[in-house]
């Protein structure tokens, strides 16, 4: 005949509580006497329990009062920084109420001005003067620049001056950047 | 003065008397800590941590209950939430072989008898680590601090049944991982096949 063991295991469970009853305890002995798989399993908890039993307290290392000191003080520093996020936050979103009415003026002004045609037409004059000046500008200074180029392909020794020289500057900043870095300039 | 001249102290903003309370319990904490988490830093860090929690949430405090019981509480909810985030990141440890803690607090042993110890410590806190956090919590509050079910069910905000139901499936896991190591263990240091019932009931 198959025999039920899990009634037993509870019950050992139970046994390692004391809280197993007297006539329940009787059977539970009776069939560890004949049960060698039950037997092992209560040997394997008694083995648990006196392992558990026997382990010492962890102590933590000395100064242990005094590093949680210096760590409560590390957190009553911390509202500083929420304050300066908090700050700084707002100072976002004071220059973002600068802002947006400025954008909003312009968009105001815009919508007005394409409310009226007449100054809808004087604008577009206006944007094509500017234009046509930034034009002529900037055919002035293609012209200038290829002249230079000529007259520096014609003379080398200009252009390799011209080298010379923004070596010579690269050469300062890097030292200086460095010197910088080093702390040696104050 | 009294812990609850300490609490009421401490609630008041006085530091002082706070610090008078991490003074009583920090082995008590850390020990429990170090069982959960398995290692010296990360249980001085939870440590730390839980007794910074509760002093933040002193007032959340309500007198009529155990003081310890409640830091037990904020103690190892936090380790089992260190436990959850580092399942996250690591892959396994289960074949590492946790370092043995620097400081146990035990007689004085012979050279022998100290390396027995050491061995026997190393391997209840590998069998320990291989438990799911709430069923550890649980053990540890049982066997290291003698708490009944209704303690450790404040403790670890479980009903008494749950308490019950983890503490034998721990108990039961822990048996099965040590048959192993019984069975290798020398003829002289195997207990008899069927310790008798007198035995129950170890505890600390």
């Amino acid at each position: 005949m198959m025999v039920n063991h899990k009634p037993y295991l509870d019950w050992m469970q139970l046994a390692l509580d004391e809280a197993l009853a007297p006539p329940q305890r009787a059977e539970l002995e009776a069939h560890l006497a004949d049960c060698a798989e039950c037997a092992e399993q209560w040997g394997a908890l008694i083995r648990v329990t006196q392992l558990l039993a026997a382990e010492p307290l962890a102590a933590p290392r000395v100064g242990f009062t005094g590093r949680f000191k210096a760590r409560l003080a590390q957190r009553h520093s911390r509202p500083k920084e929420v304050w300066g996020a908090f700050a700084l936050g707002l100072g976002a979103l004071g220059a973002s109420a600068l802002v947006l009415p400025l954008g909003l003026g312009v968009l105001w002004t815009l919508a007005q001005i394409a409310g009226q045609p007449a100054a809808t037409a004087a604008l577009i004059n206006s944007a094509t003067a500017t234009s046509d000046v930034l034009n002529t500008f900037g055919e002035a200074l293609w012209v200038a620049a290829r002249a230079l180029g000529s007259f520096a392909l014609g003379t080398p020794t200009l252009w390799l001056g011209a080298l010379a020289a923004l070596a010579l500057t690269v050469v300062w900043f890097v030292v200086m950047g460095r010197l910088v870095r080093q702390g040696s300039l104050r | 003065m009294t812990e609850q001249d300490l609490i009421t102290r401490a609630r008041a903003g006085d530091e002082t008397a706070f610090t008078g309370l991490v003074e009583t319990y920090q082995t008590a904490i850390y020990n429990l800590c170090y069982r959960m988490l398995g290692e010296a830093n990360e249980a001085e860090d939870a440590a730390q941590e839980a007794f910074l929690r509760a002093y933040s949430q002193l007032n959340r405090y309500d007198p009529a209950r155990s003081f310890k019981t409640w830091l037990f509480s904020i103690a190892s909810h936090y380790c089992i939430d260190c436990l959850r985030k580092r399942r996250l990141t690591w892959l396994s440890i289960d074949d590492e072989a946790l370092p043995p803690h620097p400081n146990l607090r035990e007689p004085a042993l012979g050279p022998e008898e100290s390396a027995m110890r050491r061995e026997q410590s190393a391997v209840m806190q590998k069998v320990l680590s291989q438990l799911p956090p709430d069923d550890r919590s649980v053990l540890v509050l049982r066997y290291w601090y003698d708490l009944s079910y209704e303690e450790i069910g404040e403790a670890t905000g479980a009903t008494v049944s749950a308490v019950k139901s983890r503490l034998h499936r721990a108990r039961g896991v822990m048996a099965d991982m040590l048959k192993p190591e019984a069975a290798r263990a020398p003829q002289s240091a195997k207990r008899t096949a069927r310790p008798a019932l007198a035995a129950e009931g170890v505890r600390r």
